[in-house]
């Protein structure tokens, strides 16, 4: 080795211990402080001259989860393809290939801030919405780039079977996709309940009733409210759609999944669905033709 | 809902955190009732509990592929010559006629001379999801009856059926008028073009055909997961909450645990037979209209010459008032009655109030045209149907 390339060798290495420093150190900050936000709570007992700890409200938890999710992000960060020449190397590769998934997490980081009141923009003002959007942010963003990833034209002997197994990687995505949503519909009703129970009590109050003392009161007058509002859902077009859909994503997944499973079966010794779906009818059919005689015989015989 | 403020993660929470601590105060209540209740909880769950339903004793006495028929021998002397043969849905299981003693239309039945057969579907695998509507109303029930009449000598049985049961039995009833002398329906639906249940509302939109083509049969937990959304609050929540308010209770807990075993105890519908049901009746309303063919023949309601007595639930959620009283107006039949009982759609079977009721009727009713010795035929007048309010059960009895 040349004195250059010895020399270019050092500076390479002094570049990539200080990559390798940052992001230890983010990663360092990053545990360090989702362990505040979830220890919190957990040490909540006086100390010290028993002078109460500060307890953490939830939106503290909240931001150290934000923060600690941002500096997650930041190890996307990597360095310059001119900083050093250690291109192939592992971690470099690894942070390349998870590029479009960081990408995802700051969208999804920024939507939460957004929504959760960290910052001033946003709309949603229910964590069902919340859910809703941020399915939609993921799932979005994968149907712009994975889906073009998975729909790549396949070549060659085993083009087939590839494209079997990405059709069931893109309907799983569609379906889990689709189940999120109708299952954030059904949240909806558990937030418009509690806001019913507030209007029901400061209605009550107003009109000087006596407001409700028992939690018992208090469930019944909840649960009749949750009833309420999920037979309203359950019978709108949101909610029919969001089913409908979902069951057709359902059944897309399940047809793409069957489809993958039978090139693996094919090559082992075990029936698919299908073969023994022929079975089946073949001996349906034999066994309808079979009674058919049977009663044929019975009656020209009782004659 | 309030605020032009954005709202902050406990306001966006506060929903699910009130929703858990009504939940919690209303089972655990103040801490002293608490402990005591887990006490008597623990002294009742860790006790020798009695769950088992179905336990009348029965002969299994014909089988045709996994389905079933069981024989009850009457516990008295028979009071009526023809015998009684059931007609489950095939979605559940027909063991809720028999849930436990003191609860048991069987053992109501028995009590009073009947004689009694009774289809089990059993559990169809996948070997039977080509089974259509047709395999299962002109091959097993008409293969049951067939069995009945030869073992017993006869021309003809009363025939007694429930839910979707019920509405292969109408198919069966109009296909073979003369093997049935009296037809019994309970919780019938005969005209599914309405809006009064959600059931009616979801299957409409369903569409059959994908379904069958993912699942081949349709798994009785998707069906069962069906039933729970059609009312969430009361089927997920509040049942819960009530059984942990009365957990301290042997006998409560014995007859919820009965119930959840009967409930979650769902067979999967074989796939065809399912097609052609959602398909035909829920979308197209085809029998009510007439415009039904089975095995090639069509389903004419008018064939229906029989007596019929057709009992349905004012408050039945799955199978509302509307999808049963058209029933007796378009049959064939001069002698039929509907009652509609104040009760929801298990709630005839096992609720003690209408146990006073609902079998002493049908008793009543069938040993009256035990002896009428030929049924009423087409070309008879039509009369309307006799209307019978619920009477209170001490006035019944």
């Amino acid at each position: 080795m040349s004195e250059q390339e010895k020399s270019q060798q050092s500076a390479q290495n002094v570049v990539y211990a200080d990559w390798v420093k940052s992001q230890v150190g983010a990663w360092e900050e990053a545990v360090k402080r989702t362990a505040q936000a979830w220890q919190a709570p957990l040490h909540a007992a006086p100390e010290g001259d028993g002078e109460p700890a500060k307890q953490p409200t939830p939106d503290e938890i909240g931001k150290g989860l934000l923060e600690f999710f941002q500096a997650l992000s930041s190890i996307a960060g990597t360095p310059k393809p001119g900083d050093f020449q250690s291109a192939k190397s592992i971690p470099d590769l690894m942070v390349k290939m998870l590029q479009p998934f960081w990408g995802y997490s700051i969208k999804l980081q920024k939507q939460w801030a957004e929504m959760t009141g960290a910052t001033a923009t946003g709309e949603p003002e229910n964590m069902a919405e919340i859910v809703k959007q941020m399915t939609r942010t993921f799932y979005e963003g994968q149907a712009e780039d994975f889906r073009k990833i998975l729909n790549v034209p396949q070549l060659g002997l085993n083009r087939y079977y590839q494209e079997r197994f990405n059709k069931a990687i893109e309907k799983a995505s569609d379906y889990q996709s689709a189940l999120t949503e109708f299952l954030q519909l059904l949240m909806i009703p558990v937030e418009k309940s509690y806001y019913a129970v507030q209007e029901e009590i400061a209605k009550l109050e107003k009109e000087g009733k006596a407001a409700i003392k028992d939690s018992r009161g208090l469930y019944q007058l909840w649960i009749q409210k949750l009833e309420d509002h999920y037979m309203a859902l359950l019978r709108s077009d949101d909610y029919m759609n969001t089913l409908r859909e979902t069951l057709n994503c359902l059944h897309d997944y399940r047809a793409a999944r069957a489809e993958f499973f039978m090139d693996l079966l094919q090559n082992l010794p075990i029936p698919t669905n299908k073969d023994m779906d022929e079975l089946y009818k073949d001996l349906h059919i034999l066994k309808k033709r079979v009674k058919e005689l049977e009663r044929k015989v019975k009656r020209d015989a009782k004659r | 809902m309030p605020s032009d403020k954005k709202p902050q993660l406990s306001e966006l929470m506060a929903p699910y955190i009130m929703a858990g601590e009504l939940i919690m105060a209303r089972v655990a209540g103040d801490s002293a009732k608490f402990y005591d209740q887990v006490r008597r909880a623990k002294e009742v769950l860790l006790s020798p509990l009695e769950t088992d339903i179905a336990v009348t004793p029965y002969d299994v006495v014909w089988q045709e592929d996994r389905v079933k028929l069981k024989h009850y021998r009457p516990r008295a002397e028979r009071s009526l010559k023809t015998p009684l043969f059931i007609v489950y849905a095939q979605v559940n299981r027909e063991t809720m006629l028999d849930l436990q003693p003191g609860r048991s239309v069987v053992e109501t039945f028995l009590a009073a001379g009947i004689d009694i057969y009774m289809l089990d579907w059993g559990y169809p695998t996948r070997k039977d999801r080509f089974l259509d509507l047709d395999d299962h109303v002109n091959g097993y029930i008409d293969g049951a009856v067939d069995f009945i009449l030869e073992e017993n000598g006869l021309e003809q049985i009363n025939l007694m059926a429930i839910c979707q049961g019920g509405t292969m039995s109408v198919m069966y009833a109009a296909l073979h008028p003369e093997k049935v002398k009296n037809l019994v329906l309970t919780v019938t639906p005969t005209n599914f073009d309405h809006d009064a249940g959600l059931l009616n509302v979801w299957a409409r939109s369903l569409d059959p055909d994908k379904l069958v083509a993912s699942y081949g049969n349709i798994p009785g937990d998707i069906m069962n997961l069906g039933f729970l959304l059609l009312n969430p609050a009361r089927l997920m929540i509040d049942k819960y909450v009530g059984l942990m308010e009365n957990i301290h209770s042997k006998d409560f807990v014995e007859n919820f645990v009965r119930m959840e075993r009967w409930i979650f105890d769902s067979p999967d519908l074989p796939g065809e037979a399912f097609r052609d049901f959602i398909q035909w009746m829920f979308i197209e309303n085809r029998l009510i209209k007439n415009e039904l063919v089975l095995g090639g023949r069509k389903v004419d309601l008018r064939n229906i010459t029989m007596p019929v007595l057709n009992i349905y639930g004012k408050y039945d959620h799955l199978v509302p008032p509307a999808a049963c009283e058209q029933t007796t107006s378009r049959i064939g039949s001069t002698d039929k009655e509907d009652l509609c009982l104040d009760t929801g759609h298990i709630g005839i079977y096992v609720s003690s109030k209408t146990q006073r009721q609902f079998g002493p009727k049908i008793i009543r009713w069938l040993t009256e045209r035990d002896e009428s010795p030929e049924p009423v035929h087409a070309e008879a007048k039509k009369t309307a149907p006799k209307k019978t309010k619920a009477v209170p059960a001490a006035e019944e009895e």
